[in-house]
């Protein structure tokens, strides 16, 4: 089963340095290959006639998402992240997904995500 | 002759002959001819079936969604099975309860991004239930769920929307849709009326009945999956090969695109998306009946004033790449029509897509019908930086600034941005970005069916994308194999490669096809000679010393690592070099 794994680096060329150790002889990825570049963490703002009155802030690492359909590379783990599932980008397959959570919360198993509220925590008028 | 007959592989996608990871051939019968089909992506899947309407992957991620004692979290509640159900089946649940706080049955989930959570109820001695959620304090709708005033009651600020409706026999499906932004548990909780407050309680003792409960991503509910101890999935599977009937074709054709990502974050729930600016227009939800043939299409509403009415959002886009942007459209009263604007921020080479959603035609656009009205209308634009605009507009004709009358518009559904050519729809609830990986057709090691010294391949697709390799025979070296190609030029090129060397090339003339053309390739070949056919004319001839001896069979290159975007019709393999003539006929 193919498996999503995601990735910060310092910039778009060391990403693409990694993403070229996934190419064949001819040049060609073997795996699937996202890359997000620098994430959207506050979005501009922008007043009804089309101007820009505050520009984005965007993220100073370059995000990648790979879906691995063979053993991920050892060298890409030390640009591994871990995003509440599936964080800003998913691969659309229900079996992918289960995976990333599953694993993502035998890391962090105090996590919010991986304890959702007991009816207990619900409003009692 | 007969083709059939005189065939060692006969592939024929019309046949829609599939199941989750195979695609069968007809020949040989023994199933070593069946392909090995996979792509990864359920969700994010669509193809166009034989009645002309969007198909998804679906799925039902609550598990024993009717099997209310296992898994189910039941608080002050007593599951009954074996209860008359809406289907006339032994299969509904009785819900008892006594008095008190707390009187609820939910399970535990994490989908985040838009969802919408179902199930079919009765009243028994008890008239009204409400569902909610511990993760969004505002997703929350009451029912009342009695046969004489079956209504819903009060909704939370955070439900997009919600419905009950009459299955029959008092019975109602029920249902809340609202964008989850977090883990959480959803419940069905017992309350005293239609205008109770957020989980509050019961006063008197009661039951009600319950049978096929169901959350899934998206804006409506749909047919019911049953799920057991894992989540129930239907339509299009992770590994199902998509027949499509695009266009209105009468046969399937297996549909093979490339690994493609949407960008848009909320293809459906246009309210979703941050929109930079409301232009004098507003849009309303669940407004019309899809291509997908539910109520989830959107209208893009103007208002009372004589102005512009769009909607303006600036998108975080790579510089130097070209990208398309595609929508579903259809027109909400008297010539209203769509138009998509690149607001002259962000792209060097830009768009002005104007389209006509009465008479089907556009200009500096492409334009599809989808039926019932529907259009899937696409532009295509290269940025020049990271953030570039689109403007959506609903237009009088082709007048931008009109005098609105406060609910014509443009009915739209399946935004979507790409990198690259329009391919098919990528549906997104998600709030971020997601990819439908790649379709891969393979069979593998079955030198039996292919020509070893001498032979024909037939390969039938419409040719949706230049610049690849569409089919390939080989031992899955770049040493050997016989390929059909595309050039950017738009060429066609048959080519033989032996050893390493190129025995033989046989290539068209340029501009040979327009992307979307169907092209019947057959070539014939042996030791002396090959032959080179498409649409019932001979291309060409040439001499190939070597033939390579092949095992492996794909659409795309030799390993598979280059593939097009293409609808396939047919394969016949032979393992004689069928005459000229013939390959006219075959070809025709």
């Amino acid at each position: 089963m193919d498996v999503t794994r995601k990735y910060e680096f310092v910039d778009e060329a060391k990403a693409d340095a990694s993403i070229d150790l996934l190419r064949n002889e001819e040049g060609n990825l073997t795996e699937s290959v996202v890359k997000l570049g620098y994430l959207t963490i506050e979005p501009p703002v922008i007043d009804e006639e089309g101007n820009t009155i505050k520009e984005a802030v965007v993220s100073t690492k370059y995000a990648v998402d790979v879906s691995w359909s063979t053993e991920p590379l050892q060298s890409w783990e030390a640009y591994i992240v871990w995003p509440t599932p599936m964080g800003i980008h998913n691969y659309g397959s229900s079996s992918q997904r289960d995976e990333y959570a599953k694993t993502y919360c035998q890391l962090y198993p105090e996590s919010n995500y991986c304890n959702p509220p007991e009816p207990e925590d619900q409003e009692q008028p | 002759m007969s083709f059939f007959d005189d065939a060692s592989l006969v592939f024929l996608p019309s046949g829609q002959a599939g199941k989750d990871g195979k695609a069968y051939s007809m020949k040989p019968t023994d199933g070593s001819g069946d392909f090995t089909f996979s792509r990864g992506s359920n969700l994010t899947s669509t193809r166009i079936d034989s009645n002309g309407l969007i198909e998804k992957g679906r799925e039902n991620l609550l598990l024993q969604s009717n099997q209310f004692d296992t898994t189910w979290n039941n608080i002050n509640i007593t599951q009954t099975s074996g209860e008359t159900g809406y289907d006339g089946s032994s299969d509904a649940w009785q819900s008892s309860f006594t008095a008190g706080s707390t009187r609820t049955f939910g399970q535990s989930f994490s989908q985040t991004g838009v969802i919408t959570i179902s199930i079919y109820v009765k009243a028994g001695t008890h008239d009204f239930i409400q569902f909610v959620t511990s993760t969004n304090i505002g997703a929350y709708v009451n029912f009342d769920i009695s046969s004489s005033s079956a209504a819903k009651g009060t909704e939370g600020s955070g439900v997009i929307d919600s419905s009950i409706i009459s299955v029959g026999s008092d019975w109602y499906r029920c249902s809340m849709s609202f964008n989850n932004t977090s883990s959480g548990t959803i419940y069905v909780w017992m309350i005293n009326s239609a205008t109770s407050s957020r989980a509050s309680n019961v006063s008197t003792a009661g039951s009600i009945y319950i049978q096929d409960a169901q959350l899934e991503i998206g804006l409506t509910s749909t047919e019911y999956i049953e799920s057991g101890a894992s989540s129930g999935k239907a339509g299009i599977l992770e590994d199902s090969p998509r027949f499509d009937y695009s266009g209105g074709a009468s046969c399937g054709s297996l549909l093979l695109e490339g690994s493609r990502t949407n960008l848009v974050t909320q293809s459906e729930y246009l309210n979703g998306i941050s929109w930079n600016a409301f232009i004098n227009s507003s849009i309303d939800t669940n407004a019309t009946t899809s291509p997908e043939g539910l109520t989830n299409a959107s209208l893009l509403k103007e208002n009372l004033l004589n102005d512009t009415h769009a909607v303006i959002d600036d998108f975080s886009l790579t510089s130097g790449s070209t990208y398309t942007i595609s929508i579903f459209a259809k027109s909400n009263g008297v010539n209203r029509n769509l138009r998509l604007n690149d607001g002259g921020v962000g792209w060097g080479s830009g768009f002005t897509g104007k389209f006509d959603l009465t008479a089907g035609t556009a200009t500096g656009g492409d334009i599809e019908s989808m039926g019932n009205g529907w259009y899937r209308c696409s532009v295509t634009g290269t940025t020049n930086a990271t953030t570039s605009r689109l403007i959506i507009y609903s237009t009088l004709g082709t007048a931008t600034s009109y005098q609105g009358d406060g609910s014509s518009g443009v009915f739209l559904y399946g935004l979507q941005i790409e990198e690259g050519s329009l391919t098919s729809y990528i549906p997104n609830h998600s709030g971020g970005s997601v990819t439908r990986e790649a379709d891969v057709n393979t069979l593998l090691n079955q030198s039996g069916v292919i020509g070893q010294t001498t032979g024909t391949i037939l390969f039938d697709a419409y040719f949706d994308e230049a610049d690849k390799v569409n089919f390939s025979i080989s031992d899955s070296s770049a040493n050997n194999f016989i390929s059909i190609e595309t050039t950017s030029s738009n060429e066609v090129t048959a080519k033989v490669e032996q050893g390493g060397s190129t025995q033989a090339t046989i290539t068209t003339t340029t501009s040979f096809f327009a992307e979307g053309d169907r092209l019947k390739c057959a070539i014939a070949y042996d030791d002396r000679d090959m032959a080179f056919y498409i649409n019932g004319t001979q291309v060409n001839t040439a001499v190939p010393n070597l033939i390579p001896a092949c095992d492996d069979i794909r659409f795309g290159n030799y390993d598979g690592s280059i593939k097009a975007d293409q609808r396939v019709n047919r394969v016949l393999l032979f393992t004689t070099r069928i005459s000229n003539g013939n390959l006219a006929t075959l070809t025709s």
